[in-house]
């Protein structure tokens, strides 16, 4: 199924090795819908290209992105927002699929694979689509059963919100009324009053509706780097505040 | 085998998966109860299961079925181009979406898929799942597990550790002297029962993956 493209979109390739650099150019601009805006050798170049050239679709070397537990993703996304990537693997990937996924990298493609399954997953991602190796989506599929089904399980390092409180906050976030807080924590309804009280007065919101909202936010706004600090004391993000 | 409410739709899909060969169909479904008995009976090597059926009460037959028999993998089957609620279908014990449309040879891909233990997914379903992955927090996220008997300082260090701080960096990021560092990465890892950094690392990725209460 073509999808309709409103303009030409860009790509930009990535490899260190200046034959398979050439080899990925020439297969992306061939078939693909969009046209190729430039070829990098390495990251400080693929950093000021991207600045320059503001390419809809990255298409990268394993080796060049995953190094260093994919830093480099991190400074194109806090530099430039969400892009497109596609990473090209040489063999066996030497780094776990579901760390670059979850990196920003958006499909994962062996540089052996046919010229018609490079370009489906370029056109893929173009159209905000993805395609894997169908290990690696049993493997997605897996990571998602394993989340917690009733609430997040998390809470951010840092914030004036206790454990318990932080406890509650998560239950309130997957639906759960008073009463359903009360029967899983085995608290009094009373006391589970009091803690959401002290959770929207730290919070520095008016309802629990306004409080799960700030929670969303939070994890929307996650960063990779440990020492970031994610909100203010209160637990609050600045946004909230405006 | 084949578990569809509608007759018309479960002889086809039947056929279409017979007719490339190799593949047997030991048993066809008309409803929840018989699909559970037969799945039961047959222990199939996968399972042909329309959307509708497999979705009623908030998926409960999926849920069933993956808890009785997690061995027997389920192939969901969408009567339009598309799954209503994906995502939820494979929380719930789908581990693979293929319109009912699709060419046979798409529908026998999608069964051999699943019996190797891997999955074939739309890609705008794909694209879901990586984006609800992507919520879940890792390590060096700055969000740890609610319930742990770590300390918020002992999390905030393993996070560091799991981005590959050394000793000397931590302490630099969180002004606190080597030995203070050196102090808690000893406690860390007795809590966590590991003897080195490599093993902390891992033992705390599985903790972010399960987000489970620690086992004293």
């Amino acid at each position: 199924m073509e999808a309709r493209v409103p303009r030409p979109l860009t790509l930009l390739v990535a490899d260190p090795d200046p034959l398979a650099r050439a080899a990925l150019a020439q297969m992306a601009g061939e078939h693909c819908t969009a046209s190729v805006a430039a070829q990098v050798g390495d990251a400080a170049q693929l950093l000021e290209m991207v600045a320059q050239r503001r390419p809809d679709v990255i298409v990268a070397d394993e080796g060049l992105l995953a190094a260093d537990r994919f830093v480099l993703l991190r400074e194109l996304h806090d530099r430039f927002g969400l892009v497109a990537v596609v990473m090209v693997t040489n063999g066996p990937e030497a780094a776990d699929p579901l760390d670059a996924l979850r990196a920003g990298v958006n499909s994962i493609i062996p540089k052996a694979s046919p010229p018609g399954e490079i370009r489906n997953a370029l056109e893929s991602v173009l159209v905000g689509r993805a395609i894997v190796r169908p290990g690696v989506a049993r493997a997605l599929i897996e990571h998602l059963r394993r989340a917690p089904t009733q609430g997040r399980g998390f809470r951010p390092i840092h914030s004036a919100l206790t454990n318990r409180e932080w406890e509650i906050l998560d239950l309130l976030v997957a639906g759960s009324s008073t009463g359903d807080i009360a029967d899983r924590l085995v608290l009094s309804p009373d006391t589970v009053y009091t803690h959401i009280k002290n959770i929207l007065r730290k919070m520095n919101v008016r309802s629990r509706a306004e409080a799960v909202e700030a929670a969303n936010r939070l994890y929307k706004l996650r960063t990779g780097r440990a020492t970031d600090v994610l909100a203010d004391d209160a637990g609050q993000m600045p946004a909230c505040r405006s | 085998m084949v578990a569809d409410p509608d007759t018309a739709s479960r002889r086809l899909i039947a056929t279409a998966v017979r007719a490339p060969g190799r593949v047997v169909v030991v048993a066809q479904a008309a409803d929840a109860v018989e699909t559970l008995e037969l799945v039961a009976h047959y222990r199939p090597d996968v399972l042909l299961c329309d959307e509708r059926l497999l979705s009623e009460a908030d998926f409960s037959l999926a849920r069933k079925l993956h808890d009785a028999h997690p061995g027997v993998p389920i192939v969901m089957l969408t009567n339009g181009p598309q799954a209503e609620r994906a995502l939820d279908a494979l929380r719930s014990g789908a581990t693979s979406i293929v319109a009912k449309q699709s060419p046979p040879e798409q529908l026998v891909a999608a069964l051999r898929a699943v019996v190797n233990g891997d999955a074939l997914i739309d890609p705008a379903v794909t694209m879901e799942l990586i984006e609800e992955v992507r919520q879940i927090p890792a390590p060096g996220s700055g969000f740890r597990p609610i319930h742990s008997r770590l300390s918020n300082r002992e999390w905030q260090i393993l996070g560091l550790m799991s981005d590959g701080s050394s000793t000397a960096e931590i302490a630099q990021s969180l002004a606190l002297s080597r030995d203070t560092v050196y102090t808690h990465t000893r406690n860390v890892m007795r809590k966590l029962q590991v003897d080195t950094r490599e093993a902390a690392i891992d033992a705390v990725r599985e903790l972010y993956r399960t987000a489970a209460r620690d086992v004293s």
